[in-house]
């Protein structure tokens, strides 16, 4: 009998891309996964652990029932003319994760975004069939997008759920909060390391309970 | 100078309750005669209070957290995070939750606010109690005892913190029958609920109206296979039905949903959840918090000053001032 990794039920893999321009909706995603009570995840953590950057990948996808895949970079890169397939490539492997993987992870489940409604079934047509959802590059749509989507998850007769504009209203304060945070710990706001993000951002919801 | 007021729950069974209502409500059994159901010990000392004998029979007692101006705390009860864990429920006893008669219970207590937490959280082993053939219920010392599985709440305690001229009251199907105000509390207050030994009998013979044990009442999954669609029970592989639509599919769930008192979980066709529909009675508790998940990989920065740097923003912060206070 597989193993079930600790808190695989509580772990969202965030598949997204980390350029500045993406930057705000990246955030919004990871406050929204901490406010509603699961751990973001993401190929980030692999930049100081010193291992194969696919191979962290890979256990990291292994250990998260919980995905969201954001398709929004298909276009050409400038420098190169080349696409990025980064996105792509480990949705893919999560996809492959929950179709061959151990008994739990077949319980898997993904969110995949895009900015665009039906934009996927020009470049990847293969995964027609699952829901894509737009944001738009909107951080409050994709904020409700992923509150609506975890929501089914908890049971909210037990559990305090916020609704999705209920955690943009705190994500605006905690975004108000944040140069403040970044001047008293010399951190460049537009370049905050993630795990630093993410511990900032659960210690701000652990000291502003609904 | 805020009093800390708290009432300590001996005993007694959170009922399933209304959606729309913030109230918590408890199913209570009164003591014997001879005991006191509520005590009261204001500042470490007993006082009596010859109302609170005996609570009554078929009444609904109201725990209120009466403001100085009169109106009431009633946004609804809140929680510690490791409260509903601690309790016990009665799945841990009979493999599966069983439906709890409110009628059977010789009161009710309602809060409309306060701040739950378990008390005594030790292991404990029950006596198995198997109904003989003329009705009566005996444990056979061959039986092995039953244990909850994990350390469970002996006593829940709901504290209130009382601001200056405000009160805890006992309010008997509308009428105020006690208040804190009568007790001289200056600095703390205690109100014992008591349970005798006669509640488990009550409790556990007279409240359960089923008593079914030895088989699990597992929540069924209406999930996709192949080009049908299969129910099947939770963390099983083998599938109970296989049906051509989905809507057969969750049409014989829901009649085996009904049986059990358990609940339905609908995939879509790519797996994830589409809905989720409940067969069962819950007992209704407070709402607990979303746990907070902090990340499991080092940080760039010491935690601890990240920590430290968020403290200081929010104490400079409005924010933290227009917190709701712990009711």
């Amino acid at each position: 009998m597989p193993r079930i990794p600790l808190d695989f039920e509580r772990n969202v893999f965030i598949n997204c891309p980390f350029d500045d321009l993406y930057t705000p909706l990246f955030n919004a995603i990871i406050f929204a996964v901490h406010d509603i009570g699961f751990r973001p995840r993401c190929a980030l953590e692999a930049s100081n652990a010193g291992q194969f950057r696919l191979t962290k990948i890979m256990d990291i996808i292994s250990e998260c029932k919980y995905s969201i895949h954001d398709l929004s970079r298909t276009e050409l890169d400038k420098p190169s003319q080349l696409p990025r397939f980064n996105m792509p490539l480990e949705l893919g492997l999560d996809l492959g994760c929950r179709r061959f993987g151990s008994p739990h992870q077949k319980e898997k489940v993904c969110l995949i975004l895009d900015v665009e409604q039906y934009r996927y079934q020009k470049f990847i047509s293969d995964i027609s069939g699952q829901d894509i959802y737009a944001h738009g590059g909107s951080q409050r749509r994709v904020l409700e997008l992923v509150r609506n989507w975890l929501r089914l998850e908890l049971d909210p007769r037990i559990v305090i759920i916020p609704s999705g504009a209920k955690i943009f209203q705190r994500y605006k304060t905690f975004q108000r909060a944040l140069p403040s945070v970044c001047s008293n710990l010399n951190w460049n706001p537009k370049n905050l390391p993630f795990t630093d993000l993410s511990y900032a951002i659960a210690f701000w919801i652990k000291r502003n309970p609904l | 100078m805020p009093i800390q007021a708290t009432v300590i729950l001996d005993s007694g069974c959170f009922l399933p309750g209304d959606d729309n209502s913030p109230s918590t409500e408890i199913g209570y059994f009164q003591s014997s005669r001879s005991s006191q159901d509520i005590r009261v010990i204001a500042d470490g000392e007993e006082k009596i209070f010859t109302e609170l004998k005996n609570l009554g029979k078929n009444c609904l007692i109201e725990i209120r957290h009466v403001k100085a101006d009169g109106t009431i705390y009633d946004k609804g009860a809140k929680a510690s995070t490791t409260f509903h864990d601690e309790l016990l429920h009665l799945k841990h006893l009979y493999g599966e939750d069983i439906p709890v008669d409110p009628k059977k219970f010789d009161c009710i207590l309602r809060f409309d606010s306060g701040y739950f937490c378990g008390a005594l959280v030790k292991p404990r082993n029950f006596k198995l109690h198997r109904q003989q053939a003329a009705g009566n219920f005996t444990h056979s010392p061959e039986d092995a005892p039953k244990s909850a599985g994990k350390p469970i709440a002996h006593n829940v305690h709901v504290h209130f913190k009382l601001k200056k001229s405000e009160a805890i009251e006992l309010v008997r199907d509308g009428k105020v029958v006690w208040s804190s105000t009568t007790s001289g509390a200056k600095d703390r207050l205690e109100i014992e609920v008591i349970a005798d030994n006669t509640t488990a009998d009550k409790f556990y013979r007279q409240a359960l109206k089923d008593k079914r044990d030895n088989y699990w009442s597992k929540n069924l999954h209406v999930i996709p296979q192949h080009a049908s669609w299969v129910v099947r029970s939770e963390r099983s592989e083998r599938a109970i039905s296989v049906h051509a639509t989905q809507a057969e599919a969750i049409e014989a769930a829901r009649e085996i949903a009904q049986h059990r008192g358990s609940e339905i979980i609908i995939h879509r066709a790519d797996g994830r959840i589409r809905e989720r529909k409940s067969y069962r009675t819950n007992p209704r508790l407070p709402k607990l918090p979303r746990e907070v998940l902090f990340p499991r990989v080092p940080t760039v920065t010491d935690k601890e000053i990240i920590k430290k740097a968020i403290k200081e923003v929010i104490n400079e912060s409005p924010v933290s001032s227009e917190r709701e206070s712990r009711t």
